[in-house]
């Protein structure tokens, strides 16, 4: 194993300490939804201001 | 040119709307114009020439990889940085009840409907050092920011905004990287129209 191969284990083996058990996955990723639509300035309702609830939502 | 986007046109939203496809390929595009020319580079450490910052529509030869979540490969990716945009939720946002105009039908029959949608995409910046990664970051994300009201228009949204800039973590499909997402929301109209082929009432009959 040459220098720079050790230099790259080590720096492997920080980031591994480092960050080990926080992977992020872009397959699996999704932003938290009511964080998107609180930007937007919405609201996540199911039913309009003023308007009667449906009944399995009271 | 094989990687450039090839699916509709940005003008093409006067007739077909901000397609999912089209959205990806606009934050594709915008992010490729910023990063082809070292003028467009904020950064001072990341605008020096000859660094490798500078996006070209030559996979082989561009120092930085632009593309849509679908053409993400990682080993095509190798030690070079990375922005990967993928597409999230599209949500019904109900304007009205039903969809519809208030205010009774139209004198040929026809009924307006309306509502709104909301979405986002995010961008990820891929990088093997942390530093880079962080840099990369500021760089897309002030554009994003900053031309946010320039592309509102062009795309003919209603509003589009930074959501959210995660935090660091390594990423799970090529670990040598380290990964910050970075969200922004959008939202949109869609309006239609629907004709009767025959008004609903044709006669009265009075005997």
């Amino acid at each position: 194993m040459n220098a720079d191969d050790k230099k790259s284990k080590f720096q492997q083996e920080v980031k591994k300490l480092l960050f080990g058990k926080k992977k992020l996955s872009i397959n699996t990723y999704s932003p938290d939804n009511k964080v998107v639509l609180r930007t937007l300035g919405m609201v996540e309702a199911s039913h309009l201001p003023g308007e009667r609830p449906y009944p399995n939502e009271q | 040119m094989s990687s450039d986007y090839l699916g509709n046109s940005v003008p093409s939203i006067c007739s077909s709307g901000q397609r999912p496809l089209l959205m990806t390929g606009a934050f594709v595009q915008w992010l490729r114009q910023h990063f082809i020319d070292a003028n467009n580079i904020e950064d001072p450490d990341l605008k020096l020439e000859n660094t490798s910052f500078n996006w070209s529509s030559d996979l082989a030869a561009t120092n930085i990889i632009i593309e849509s979540y679908t053409k993400f490969n990682p080993l095509q990716i190798e030690h070079r940085p990375a922005l990967i945009v993928k597409r999230n939720k599209l949500q019904h946002v109900r304007l009205g009840i039903d969809n519809r105009y208030m205010g009774g039908i139209g004198n040929t029959g026809s009924k307006d409907y309306s509502n709104a949608w909301a979405g986002s995409h995010t961008i990820f910046v891929l990088s093997g050092e942390g530093a880079e990664c962080e840099k990369l970051t500021a760089e897309v994300y002030r554009e994003l920011n900053q031309f946010a009201p320039a592309m509102r228009a062009a795309l003919d949204l209603a509003k589009i905004e930074i959501s959210e800039i995660g935090d660091m973590h390594v990423l799970e499909e090529a670990t040598d990287n380290f990964v910050v997402p970075i969200t922004v929301a959008y939202s949109f109209f869609e309006s239609w129209k629907l004709t009767n082929v025959a008004p609903p009432m044709r006669a009265v009959k009075i005997n």
